[in-house]
């Protein structure tokens, strides 16, 4: 038995060896020396512009990676004593509808900032990071350029029957910002729930909205509801995706970052917001990972339909945030009757 | 009996206490949520809210249905598998015991998705059987998550029917037939009675898996829901939460569990056999013939469910152009993850084999308070620690930040919070499967012991203890297997440089980066083999249980 006891203590005494801190914060009167990120931004960027963010302002960044709703998650419950910093990266719209974890704060570059999208943000809570539109995808080896549905409302036709995929508007922010566009392009009204409930009644429901583009991708659904970027990401990598921009208008809502109420390392988290909407980190966003700046001043992704040629709708965050519960509940009661 | 009463009067008030601080507090406290209204009266309204709307509660029957099928189908698969890994003498036994437990590897989030791959719509296998003009019913729905989560859980009943049938004593069968009983007599009159703890244990387990799993119903689902699925949607919603409605929910998940453990505890409360193991029984080794289609057996079961596995390594040398793979061999994967994985494998590592080692020595020792002393406090112990076995772990995360991000205790921020949270979470298999095994172990030797002057502790570490052994290990693997895969509260709770692989994986997936995901699940995957498969050569016939 007396070995067990030792074989455990040793194993336990790798753990603390193991979780002791490397190397020494250089911290100076600027800043804390250190920042705590949350973001739910991609890997292959985080891993991109941590380092790059080290280089320029010896300041030692943390990320905490997970997905949009678990992040937020995450800091309500830490909500007294903040573990995190900055939100980067995530969707503005939930992030605006927990304005109570946001301290305001206005970005060094704010002027370069499209004022568009600076509406609805929790009253400069929430700084735009980049955009991305609504979209259809469809995939082009299971129907034609001419047959691909070209609106919204084109996909509310029987002959989608089965063939379609959303994401769960009660788990995905994305695709509730779709719920709220098609009640803004047809009405928060009965015809409007109409087309709404012909939609769902031929769509596949995904837990996920990465599961939309990929789906589509790999020809288990012929079109999806998703955004632009993900779309993207599909036809930049090869795959016979088709993205329809929908001709009876779309939303573009902007991702957002946050400063973290009570943050521990304010003046650092600042300088990360900061640096994160910089042209510098926004051109390589738009270059290597197509991702729309919100800035005036960089251009969009190679092969990205230029904004203005887009029907964009006057899509109200405000509007789509106080109406969740009552519009996540109508949804459900859809799918509990067409499903 | 009546002279232990002081050191275990001790032991059940520490691991009480134990209980009460990383279990009972934390998670009752948001389980007590259900029945508060906003203004903190007590209330029944969330759950008449909750069974009253469709949406919901139609998602209870489908657990039930769900739960039911795979533990039926992981009954039909595992138990003669069991008795063949056991009692015949069939080629390559430690490699497929070790092979038998990969499936419960099955790396997050992309396991099912290999059923996709090869069984959706534009599946590999479907159209390939297409073009050969046979048209299959797709994975998608209810159907294919009973096959998913039977292939990847049958383990459970696998190791625990083995283990049992390892532990059986050669006497017993030889007295029986040397009373002149057929070997089919001696079969269903005492091999079956014998080992029936352990196949409840092992049906149990799986039942309870399936019961709190979300996702498998997540991934192939395609709109079919179960009840973690929407306790996880109500809990992590990007949009505000409703606190009240997921915390009913959660509490109708532990409810449940507590219903069907109560079963359990009272059905297999009545039959209890006790032997003392002396002489193993060697295996049998059949004729030709028969081993020929016995070995194939074992093996096809064996190889089925190591289809996702199979898929995830071969997806990981693909292209990758983005999200989109081609299959044209490549390393681009790996070089990709290489960058975090190393540090992140190390982290899974230290802190799986930190929280498996406190859950084997508190498992064993209440597993021993509920089989040996048993009284309403040990079965209210019995069922408090399957609780987080019934509560998705994203459950569990919340819940421990609320409960130690404020003094007196911070844990939030520290790896820590990651071993006792992987600690309570997984204390469930080193109870379950210690308190099998001790329901076949004589408790006369032990007390002969006690009679000779030695301490009781003693005589519990030195008799009791050496004989669980087996049961023991074999709950030890589990948990480290079963906890090194976490993610649902490791996303919750992990902080700065503690990063575990699983998280490389989740969030590689969550940007559509399969390639990579691929490539870090292999890792993963070899990584736990070959601990695995070393403690099975070392082991040899006497690990069965070990598997």
């Amino acid at each position: 038995m007396r070995r067990w006891w030792w074989c455990g203590a040793g194993m336990l005494g790798c753990v603390v060896l193991a979780a002791t801190p490397t190397g020494s914060l250089a911290a100076s009167s600027d800043h804390e020396g250190q920042v705590i990120v949350y973001t739910a931004a991609q890997s292959t960027i985080v891993q991109a512009i941590g380092p790059m963010f080290e280089k320029k302002t010896g300041i030692k960044v943390q990320f905490i990676e997970a997905g949009t709703g678990e992040v937020i998650k995450r800091a309500q419950a830490e909500k007294g004593n903040p573990l995190g910093d900055v939100f980067w990266a995530l969707a503005a719209e939930p992030l605006a509808a927990n304005a109570d974890l946001l301290e305001p704060y206005t970005v060094a570059d704010d002027a370069k900032i499209n004022p568009i999208y600076k509406k609805g943000m929790a009253g400069g809570r929430v700084q735009p990071n980049n955009v991305t539109p609504m979209v259809i995808v469809y995939n082009k080896k299971l129907v034609s350029d001419a047959e691909a549905p070209k609106t919204w409302k084109a996909l509310a036709d029987p002959r989608w029957k089965e063939k379609i995929a959303y994401a769960a508007a009660d788990k995905s922010g994305s695709s509730y910002t779709i719920l709220a566009t098609l009640l803004t392009v047809f009405g928060d009204n009965d015809a409007g729930w109409k087309v709404v409930e012909d939609i769902m009644k031929n769509a596949k429901i995904l837990p996920s909205s990465s599961r939309v583009p990929k789906g589509v991708a790999d020809g288990e659904y012929h079109a999806g509801l998703t955004y632009e970027d993900a779309a993207m990401r599909q036809v930049a990598g090869g795959a016979p995706v088709g993205v329809v921009y929908p001709q009876d208008g779309t939303s573009v809502p902007p991702d957002g970052n946050a400063l973290i109420q009570g943050a521990k390392h304010p003046k650092a988290a600042k300088l990360f917001l900061d640096y994160a909407v910089s042209k510098e980190v926004m051109d390589l966003l738009a270059e290597k990972f197509s991702l729309r700046s919100a800035r005036t001043d960089v251009n969009p992704p190679q092969g990205f339909v230029p904004l203005r040629e887009i029907k964009a709708v006057a899509y109200d965050m405000e509007w789509a945030g106080k109406n969740y519960a009552a519009f996540v509940k109508k949804w459900q009661d859809i799918i509990v009757r067409v499903k | 009996m009546r002279n232990r009463g002081d050191v275990w009067t001790g032991v059940s008030g520490v691991a009480f206490a134990l209980l009460l601080f990383l279990l009972i507090i934390p998670l009752g406290r948001l389980l007590w949520a259900s029945v508060l209204d906003d203004a903190g009266a007590f209330t029944l309204k969330h759950y008449r809210d909750f069974l009253a709307y469709p949406y919901y509660s139609r998602t209870i029957g489908h657990s039930f249905l769900v739960s039911g099928l795979v533990t039926l189908c992981a009954l039909v698969v595992a138990v003669p598998l069991a008795f063949l890994i056991a009692r015949m003498d069939i080629p390559g036994k430690p490699i497929l015991k070790s092979l038998a437990i990969l499936p419960l590897v099955s790396p997050p989030f992309i396991g099912a998705y290999s059923w996709i791959l090869l069984f959706g719509r534009a599946g590999y296998v479907t159209t390939l059987l297409q073009k050969g003009g046979i048209i299959i019913p797709t994975v998608y729905g209810m159907h294919g998550i009973v096959l998913a989560l039977t292939l990847n859980l049958y383990p459970f009943v696998l190791l625990m029917v083995a283990g049992a049938l390892q532990a059986l004593d050669q006497s017993l069968e030889e007295a029986a037939q040397g009373l002149g009983s057929s070997p089919w007599r001696v079969f269903w009159t005492l091999t079956v009675p014998v080992t029936m703890p352990s196949i409840l244990g092992g049906a149990m387990l799986v039942f309870l898996t399936a019961f709190a799993e979300f996702g498998a119903p997540m991934i192939i689902g395609e709109g079919y829901q179960v009840l973690p699925t929407i306790v996880y949607s109500l809990f992590v919603n990007e949009m505000g939460s409703n606190p009240a409605l997921a915390s009913t929910g959660a509490a109708l998940l532990v409810l449940c569990t507590t219903a069907i453990l109560l079963v359990q505890y009272w059905a297999v409360g009545r039959k209890r056999y006790a032997m003392t193991q002396l002489r193993p029984i060697p295996p049998v080794r059949p004729r030709p013939l028969l081993r020929g289609l016995l070995t194939g057996y074992a093996y096809l079961v064996v190889g089925l469910a190591l289809v996702p596995a199979l898929v995830v390594a071969v997806t990981s040398f693909f292209e990758s152009r983005g999200p989109v793979l081609y299959p044209n061999f490549s390393l681009g994967n790996y070089q990709e993850v290489l960058f975090n994985v190393p540090r992140a494998i190390a982290n899974s590592f230290a802190l799986s084999t930190a929280s498996t080692l406190l859950d084997v020595i508190l498992g064993t020792l209440v597993a021993y308070l509920v089989v040996r002393r048993r009284s309403a406090m040990t079965a209210a112990m019995d069922s408090c620690v399957m609780i987080p076995y019934a509560i998705p772990g994203t459950v569990i995360g919340v819940a421990y930040i609320v409960a130690f991000n404020k003094p007196p205790v911070v844990l939030t921020g520290t790896f820590l919070i990651l071993i006792l949270a992987y600690f309570v979470r997984r204390l469930p298999y080193s109870v379950r499967s210690g308190s099998a095994m001790l329901h076949q172990i004589d408790p006369s030797v032990e007390e002969a012991s006690i009679s000779l002057g030695v301490s009781p502790l003693k005589s519990f570490a030195k008799v009791t203890a050496r004989l669980m052994l087996p049961g023991i290990v074999s709950g030890g693997i589990l948990t480290w297997v079963q906890t090194i895969t976490e993610i649902s509260a490791t996303v919750f709770l992990y902080f700065g440089a503690w990063s575990t692989i699983t998280v490389v994986i989740y969030r590689q997936v969550s940007s559509s980066n399969f390639g990579s995901a691929a490539a870090a699940s292999t890792i993963l995957l070899v990584a736990v083999f070959i601990p695995v498969l070393c403690v099975n050569w070392m082991l040899g016939e006497r690990a069965v249980t070990a598997v």
